[in-house]
Formats: structure tokens, C-alpha cells, sequence
């Protein structure tokens, strides 16, 4: 039995403005149209979509050159709160290798906040969640202060 | 082989398989009542009330905390009169009923609420006087001062106490009937709430740290509906500071929900399977795929049992609130376990008073925890190829695993069973790793949890509160159900403006420049100076700019060069010295294009003496490299470390000479011939010579670019002796000349046309792609015209034209 199974990875980095960079990794050193919009080649890897029912808190990691594009991107991103999508497709080999064929099939989507950017001087570790920490009081969510109710009764 | 690192029994841990409480502790939602009034400190959170009483179940008892009061006597009998100012809750809550209020166990008192503002109509302070022959009131001196109370609902409440009447320091209560109000996700209507799902939005958005965009809402939609149908309802106060992930995930099972993730949104999830109806589904189960050997990478099966300990017969005490209509609720536990098992215990304890006012519900969950406790058996972990389930399998997914395990010479056995995927991993290599959580069936394919929780309703028997005198109430209030006032304190306390209480920092100006930052080719909404401002400010201003560092050593300098741009020429006497007297100094030279070096010469030095080194003509077109070192005995030839100085590419002193000549070969369409100029007369001083670049023979002009082909520095470039042209496509007309010889006067240079008569240069018509074409050679000096005396490769480049 032979599989002719492959996937790739797009990534698209957004705000409730604008996106600003959509991103594929699998056609090297070419633009690509799908989905209705032009995706360019940038290198980037997701070793797992993970899915857990189990405690909270499950992240998706990226790796990604440390581009003069991406240093900018994920930047601003993590500044400005913006969003990333990663989507994973896959498709028939032996159909096209030059371009996204029409029938490709998504197998895993995140979208996440960038909620950190670590790494090298050269690789770029981006990590995709939400702002909402594992650790540390967030509810309920507003204090007693002096401006809502003055200085209290002392009993 | 998978990818979790993690052992499955964590998995299991995590699923609330087999997990004992810890800690059994006084139940949650019971209210002491009896107690001294409680008043707020600066910094506790402001609670949360969240109910909504529907048909007889719902509601919480409230103590209220006091944020000011005030105290006044009757100077003649000492009737004391009592008012406070109480926080009921963030947020707004509809007017509470007059039956609902109480002092301790009492119905007492004058009540009036008001929300984003104070209630009631008097002010703080403490105005009461000794009366003589009464004992004086011990009553609170820090009254308070009041607050905005920003959208807070408020409570007033004011009563008056006899001469000697120690209750009135004791803490007051409200039963909320009706909660926060917000809109609720099933009918979209605005009011109190007893949905999970509606306060673990709520609490989201009030967090500010998750977009709306990183929200589920179809299946938070779905689990509402879930917790609705099947009657699970939150009534409680939300008090106690906690991080939300860790309380929705310990609260939510407590609603058969689980919070989990769906392509990085954020959803709950019903932990069982469910009809379109949203009630559980008790009929057969229909695996959304199965697992063969065909699927499972070989080596990938681990199966984790559950142990023993965790699998004995329990019973399960649920602790939940019975609420009556016209009274304080009281706990209540119902123990739920197997019909004949555990009938004397083991027992655990799961406390669901804190938001659980039905029995039904407490059961469900009892029963939930037993079936689960006492029909799950074990955890497998698998990884698979990919195949058609690769877009479709998610988490809470029923597969199927079928497996003949042949480990006996005679018969073989069959692993097969359904799961619910607890985890997925899927690798963007293909593989798929699983971790999945046995999922018991009956013989029907009916999920036996299912089955058990669908049919858990608990007996309906009312327990006695146990209070039968209502005396301490004020006649006819117990029934009394029309609402109390709401009053907003038409004459406030003047408070300060909230500005003394904060400091907001001024804006700082990170960048001037206010044009927009372009990202991807989008403009970046706001401003450059809050952009930058938010992704670490502006750039330094200057260079690095970094003391010396004493102990590093530079390589000592070479003087004595004399050609033009500082380079060495035949003739030249070169200097240096080691940073350290007794030093050794070797001279070496190296071919200008790379490659290795040669040694010319070695000086050991004596004291501070220099080294020095005459440049020959042998040294033309190499540099010249130097290392110094200073005395190191521990070293084996008695030196250290060298340090290595270099000049530019070495010339030839033109100076020298009266001719000059050029002499190599010329690549042209037809093939590549040998050719020497005649010699040139350069004894007159300041003369130089050169080969011109590429000229378009049309207009007869030097070109600097041109589409058909590349192009040389136009120059002149005194003393090249080299240029090359690549054509960059093919294309018949055309053209081109390359390569002529001048010789001039370097105050008057210029650049002899290679398109008619030319001698070392040649014209060409047309270009053809990839061919390259050249005049490629050296010049030669010589004193007397005939013998040469020197050979130079010549300069290359632009700014090597003087």
C-alpha cells in the first residue's frame, strides 16, 4: 500500500483590521493562491495540533526563522495583541505538487492570540493561545477600592 | 511511537478518574447566621451573585458586607437606631422581595437598594450619646465615608434596637432570587441567570484576556442547552479570588461539562453523549471510527488499568442546598452508590453546595462519579496512520479499538472496546497519537455512565429546616413578597474625585515621526508613537561606542606604503613593530585574489627595535601580511600568540617607469586570440593608462547598464587592465563594443571607443544568453621600451579611478 498523502501548513497573522502576512510552507520560494487570497512562502514548523480534554492550558508552538518579516510580525503581534491561524491541509500527491489542489482537505485549525515569542538570534519559538494565564487570580474580577467605596467601616 | 511524554495514568488523573478529594471540609454554601456584622476591607474582591429561582429551586442566602454605618440614640430612652451600607454584588440585580431580608434568622429592619449608586437616604457616622442610667452603645467609631459603588447593587438597611438589645452588631442576610443580570446565551434576553455557561462568559469577558473571537459560541450554545435540559443549574455567590481556567475546570464537572479547546477556542462540553434534544442519549452509540491493525503504528499500544483502590464499590455524599420558599435554606447531602454496595462505606465526599439547589442535579452527578467509578476499567494510548478520520476526529469523539492479540500457539484474543479521545495529537508528519479513556457499553452498544446519569432523579423528600418559630419576624413579613424599596440616596456623602485616587503615567513622545507603520503592506491601526510604545520603543540614536579595552591587543600598523590609496609599491620600505620589545616579526605576502601565503622574511628584534621590509617587484598584485609576537617562554619556540597586520594589494610604482605596455587576450563571438599592444610613452609623469568598458556602437557611447547585457564600471578606472561582459539574453540586434586601450594624461582621462579602429577591443552584433565576452590581461613596465621590467594585473574597480 503506498500513501500519497501531504499536507501543508498556512499561517495567517491578523487583527480585527487587517491581515498582515499569510504564509504557507510547503511551496518553497513561491506564491500560492487559496482560499481566495495569495499566500507567500515562509518557512515555519508545528511538530503537533494537540487537542487535550484533559487540564487546561494546551498550546501551539511555532517555529519560524527569524526573519526580518517575522521578528516584525510576531513583534507587533505579541504588542498589539494580535491573532494567528494556523491551518493544516492535506491532499493527494500524485494530483499537483505545484499548487493547492481544489479539493484539499483540512485536517487541524488553531487561531490564538500571540501570547509569547522566544528563541534564537536566527529561530523564532511563537506560541499560540490565550491571554488567560494558568496561574494567578483573575476572578472575580473586579476589587474593593477606595474610589468605589471610600475609606470602609472599621468594626 | 507517540509523541505524549506524559504517563496515561496522568490522563486518568486529569479525566477525574479515581481522584479523592483531598480534603473533606465543611460544606461550601452553608451560611452562619448568628454572627457579628462583617464590614469590607480595601483590596477583597467585590462578589458575584448568580442566580435565578425557577419553579421552587434556585437562589442563594447572601451576608452581605458593610461598607459605612451609622449610629444614633434617643437621648431619652436609648433606642438605638442601626443603619449600614451593604455590597450586595457586581453588577445589577433586580429589586430583592421584602420576605428575603433578614437580621440573623429574623425578618427585620427597613431595606432599601439601589444599583451604580448608594442606597438609602442617611450618612455615615456615629452620633450616639451616654443617656443617663443606660449602659452607653459600644458602637464603631470609623464609620466609613461612601464611594461611587460603580456598577455595584447596594443594599440599605436600617433598624432600630431597644435599650440593652445586643443584637444589634449581628450580621444581615438577603436570599437572592434573582441575580446579576446579564443576556442569557439561550434566549438572548437580558435578566438573572442560573446557567453555567452564562457566568463562565460572563467571567471570560470580565477578564478582558480573551478575544470574543477566541470563543466557541455554537458550542457554548450546545452546552447551555446541555446543562438546561437536564436541569444543572449554578446558584451561588462567587467570592472566593481564584485564576478562572482552574475554576472552570474544577467547577464544570459539577455540570457534566468539560472545558477543552476546539481549533484553539475556548468551549465546554458535555461529558457525556447527547441527542439533538440535548438530553443524554441511552440509546446505542455509533463509533465515529474504528481502529484495526490496519491503523495502529506497531509498538504504539500502552494501556494503563485503573487500580484497585480506585475501582472499590464507594459511596458517593453529595453535598447540595435544600431552599425553601419562605425560609433560610438548610445543606443537605444525599449519599448515592450502587443499589447494595458500599453500604457502609468507603465514602467520598463531592460538595456541590455552593451552587447546587436541586437534588436531581445532585444526584445526576453523584451518579456520574459512581458509574464512571465503577465501570471504567482502563486508559489506552495508540498512535495511528493517518486515513479518513484525519479531518474529522476530535476530542470527546466515541472510536473504536479492535485488535487480535495472538500470544497463544491455540486461540487468540480480542481487545475490543469503545473509547472517548481525551487527547489528540495530530503531527504534521501524518501520524496520529491518541489518548483515549475506556468507554463502557452495554450489550446494546448503550453507554452504561449514560444510561445510569439519564436515570438518576433523586427521592423529593423535604427535609425540615428545623425552625418552627418565626416570632423574631416583623407579623406579615414572611410572606410578604412585594420588593423592597429602591432608593438611590437622593443626598449622597460628597466624596473625592476618583483622580485623588489614581496616577495615570503621562504619555511619552517614544517617536516624532507620525507617519503610519506599515506591516505586510497593511497599515498598523493607531499611532507610530503607541505602537512603538507597545513593542519596545525606538530604535538607539548612534553608533556603539565602546571604551578600549586595555587588555585586548591590536595588531600594530604598517607604515611606509606609498602608491595611491595607501597601498605598498615596488620600492617601498615597509614598518612595523611588535606591541612588546624582544618581538619577533615575520613578512609574509598572499595573492590579492585569496589563496596561500608565502614567508618573505623573519626579524626576532632586539629591545623596541622595528622590523622593516623592502617591497620587489615579485610582490606586484599580492598583499603583504605581517605577524607580530611578542616573547612567550611557556610557548615551544619561545613567542606568543601572533598578531596579524596586512596591507593592500601591492602596485606597480608606475613612477618607476617611461613605458608601459598591455598584453593579453581578447574572448570575442569568434573565439579567444593573443594580443600586446606597442609600448606606450609614460615618462612624461602623472600618466595613465586603461581598457574601457562596454560601449553601444549605435550612438557610439559608454554604457553603464544595458538590458542585453552587463555592464563594467564606465570609469575611466585608471590602470584596469580587465573587463568582462555576460550577456543576459538573446537577442540579434544589437551593437556592443568592449575593451579599447587608452593612455592619458590623468588630468584629462577618458575612455578610448572599442567601436571603430580599436586595438585591444573589438566590437560584437547581438547577444546570446549566458555568453560571456572579454579583454582580459596585465600591463607590462619597462625603462628602456623593450625589457620588461614589471608586470601588474591592474586595478578593477570604480573607485580605484583616482
Amino acid at each position: 500500500m503506498k500513501t500519497n498523502r501531504s499536507q501543508a501548513l498556512y499561517m495567517r497573522i491578523f487583527d480585527s483590521t487587517n491581515t498582515y502576512h499569510r504564509w504557507q510552507s510547503f511551496y518553497v520560494n513561491q506564491s500560492v493562491t487559496w482560499d481566495g487570497a495569495s499566500w507567500s512562502y515562509h518557512p515555519f514548523v508545528i511538530n503537533a495540533f494537540t487537542g487535550s480534554a484533559g487540564a487546561p492550558g494546551s498550546n501551539l508552538s511555532i517555529e519560524i526563522p527569524a526573519t526580518k518579516q517575522a521578528v516584525e510580525a510576531f513583534n507587533y503581534g505579541l504588542g498589539l495583541n494580535w491573532l494567528c491561524e494556523v491551518k493544516l491541509y492535506e491532499f493527494d500527491a500524485k494530483l499537483t505538487q505545484a499548487a493547492p489542489p481544489a479539493g484539499q482537505t483540512l485536517i487541524a485549525s488553531v487561531i490564538g492570540e500571540i501570547i509569547a515569542v522566544s528563541g534564537s538570534f536566527t529561530l523564532l519559538e511563537v506560541t499560540l493561545g490565550s491571554g488567560l494565564a494558568p496561574i494567578g487570580a483573575q476572578v472575580p474580577p473586579r476589587n474593593y477600592t477606595t474610589a468605589l467605596v471610600g475609606t470602609p467601616l472599621k468594626i | 511511537m507517540s509523541t505524549f511524554n506524559e504517563p496515561l495514568s496522568i490522563i486518568r488523573a486529569q479525566d477525574n478518574l479515581g481522584v479523592v478529594p483531598l480534603q473533606d471540609d465543611a460544606a461550601k454554601g452553608a451560611t452562619s447566621l448568628d454572627v457579628e456584622q462583617s464590614a469590607i476591607v480595601l483590596g477583597e474582591p467585590i462578589p458575584i451573585v448568580f442566580c435565578r429561582r425557577i419553579d421552587g429551586i434556585g437562589g442563594v442566602l447572601v451576608s452581605p458586607q458593610a461598607t459605612e454605618a451609622g449610629y444614633s440614640n434617643d437621648p431619652s430612652t436609648n433606642e438605638l437606631t442601626v443603619n449600614l451600607e451593604l455590597v450586595l454584588s457586581e453588577g445589577e440585580l433586580p429589586l430583592l422581595q421584602i420576605r428575603d431580608v433578614f437580621q440573623r434568622a429574623c425578618r427585620v429592619g427597613t431595606w432599601a437598594q439601589a444599583y451604580d449608586a448608594r442606597a438609602g437616604n442617611w450618612n455615615p457616622g456615629n452620633t450616639t450619646t451616654i443617656v443617663s442610667g443606660t449602659t452607653p452603645w459600644n458602637c464603631p467609631v470609623y464609620c466609613g465615608t461612601s464611594g461611587s459603588y460603580e456598577n455595584i447593587t447596594t443594599l440599605s438597611y436600617t433598624n432600630t434596637h431597644a435599650d440593652e438589645d445586643d443584637t444589634w452588631s449581628k450580621q444581615v442576610h438577603a436570599f437572592v432570587r434573582q441575580g446579576l443580570q446579564l443576556t442569557r446565551i439561550i434566549d438572548n434576553t437580558y435578566g438573572p441567570s442560573n446557567n453555567f455557561i452564562d457566568l463562565a462568559l460572563y467571567l471570560l469577558d470580565a477578564t478582558n484576556r480573551v478575544p470574543s473571537s477566541l470563543i466557541d459560541s455554537a458550542a457554548m450554545l450546545t452546552a447551555a442547552q446541555f446543562t438546561e435540559e437536564n436541569g444543572l443549574y449554578f446558584n451561588g455567590v462567587l467570592r472566593q479570588s481564584q485564576n478562572l481556567e482552574d475554576w472552570l475546570f474544577e467547577t464544570s464537572i459539577g455540570f457534566l461539562l468539560r472545558p477543552s479547546e476546539r481549533n484553539g477556542k475556548k468551549i465546554l462540553k458535555p461529558r457525556l453523549p447527547i441527542n439533538q434534544d440535548y438530553t443524554i442519549k441511552t440509546t446505542a452509540i455509533t463509533p465515529v471510527f474504528g481502529f484495526t491493525e490496519e491503523h495502529i503504528i506497531p509498538g504504539s499500544f500502552e494501556i494503563d488499568y485503573v487500580p484497585l483502590s480506585d475501582r472499590i464499590p464507594t459511596c458517593f455524599v453529595v453535598l447540595w442546598r435544600q431552599q425553601p420558599d419562605d425560609d433560610i435554606g438548610i445543606i443537605r447531602n444525599t449519599e448515592v452508590r450502587f443499589n447494595g454496595e458500599a453500604l457502609f462505606g468507603p465514602y467520598e465526599q463531592q460538595d456541590l453546595s455552593a451552587f447546587c439547589t436541586s437534588e436531581d442535579h445532585a444526584v445526576k452527578v453523584g451518579a456520574y462519579y459512581a458509574a464512571r467509578r465503577k465501570y471504567i476499567t482502563h486508559s489506552l494510548r495508540i498512535s495511528v496512520l493517518p486515513d479518513a478520520f484525519n479531518s474529522t476526529l476530535e476530542i470527546g469523539d466515541i472510536v473504536r479499538v479492535q485488535l487480535r492479540r495472538e500470544t497463544d500457539s491455540s486461540e487468540y484474543a480480542l481487545h475490543d472496546y469503545f473509547y472517548e479521545v481525551d487527547r489528540i495529537n495530530k503531527n504534521t508528519g501524518g501520524s496520529i497519537d491518541l489518548d483515549l479513556t475506556h468507554f463502557p457499553i452495554d450489550e446494546q452498544n448503550r453507554s452504561l455512565v449514560a444510561l445510569q446519569v439519564a436515570q438518576a432523579v433523586g427521592v423529593g423528600y423535604t427535609m425540615p429546616t428545623g425552625r418552627t418559630n418565626f416570632d423574631c419576624d416583623i407579623s406579615g413579613r414572611r410572606t410578604n413578597s412585594n420588593p423592597i424599596t429602591e432608593l438611590v440616596d437622593p443626598n449622597p456623602p460628597a466624596i473625592p474625585s476618583p483622580d485623588n485616587f489614581e496616577y495615570n503615567l503621562p504619555a511619552v513622545t517614544v517617536v516624532s515621526d507620525t507617519s503610519a507603520v506599515q506591516v505586510g503592506g497593511q497599515t498598523v491601526p493607531s499611532t507610530r508613537n503607541e505602537i512603538f510604545a507597545r513593542t519596545g520603543g525606538a530604535l538607539p540614536l548612534g553608533g556603539v561606542n565602546n571604551p578600549d579595552d586595555d587588555i585586548t591587543e591590536e595588531a600594530p600598523e604598517i607604515t611606509g606604503q606609498t602608491g595611491d590609496f595607501d597601498r605598498p609599491v615596488n620600492g617601498d620600505t615597509l614598518e612595523t613593530a611588535p606591541n612588546c620589545p624582544n618581538g619577533r616579526a615575520t613578512w609574509y605576502k598572499r595573492p590579492k585574489d585569496g589563496g596561500d601565503r608565502t614567508q618573505l622574511q623573519q626579524d626576532d628584534l632586539t629591545g623596541n627595535n622595528t622590523s622593516t621590509y623592502t617591497v620587489t617587484t615579485s610582490d606586484i598584485d599580492n598583499i603583504i601580511e605581517v605577524d607580530t609576537q611578542c616573547p612567550d617562554p611557556s610557548s615551544p619556540d619561545g613567542y606568543g600568540t601572533p598578531l596579524t597586520q596586512t596591507t593592500g594589494p601591492v602596485e606597480a610604482n608606475y613612477n618607476f617607469y617611461n613605458y608601459v605596455r598591455w598584453t593579453g587576450t581578447k574572448t570575442t563571438p569568434s573565439g579567444t586570440t593573443a594580443y600586446t599592444s606597442a609600448w606606450l610613452n609614460i615618462s612624461a609623469g602623472n600618466m595613465a593608462a586603461t581598457i574601457s568598458g562596454v560601449w553601444g556602437c549605435v550612438g557610439n557611447v559608454p554604457l553603464a547598464v544595458n538590458e542585453g547585457t552587463t555592464c563594467p564600471a564606465v570609469g575611466p578606472v585608471n590602470w584596469r587592465a580587465s573587463v568582462y561582459t555576460t550577456n543576459k539574453n538573446t537577442n540579434p540586434t544589437g551593437l556592443y563594443g568592449i575593451g579599447d586601450l587608452s593612455y592619458y594624461d590623468k588630468l584629462a582621462a577618458f575612455n578610448s571607443s572599442p567601436c571603430s579602429s580599436p586595438t585591444t577591443g573589438f566590437g560584437w552584433s547581438g547577444t546570446v544568453t549566458g555568453r560571456t565576452l572579454s579583454v582580459a590581461g596585465k600591463w607590462e613596465f619597462s625603462v628602456n621600451g623593450s625589457t620588461v621590467a614589471a608586470e601588474w594585473e591592474g586595478r578593477t574597480d570604480q573607485s580605484e579611478g583616482e
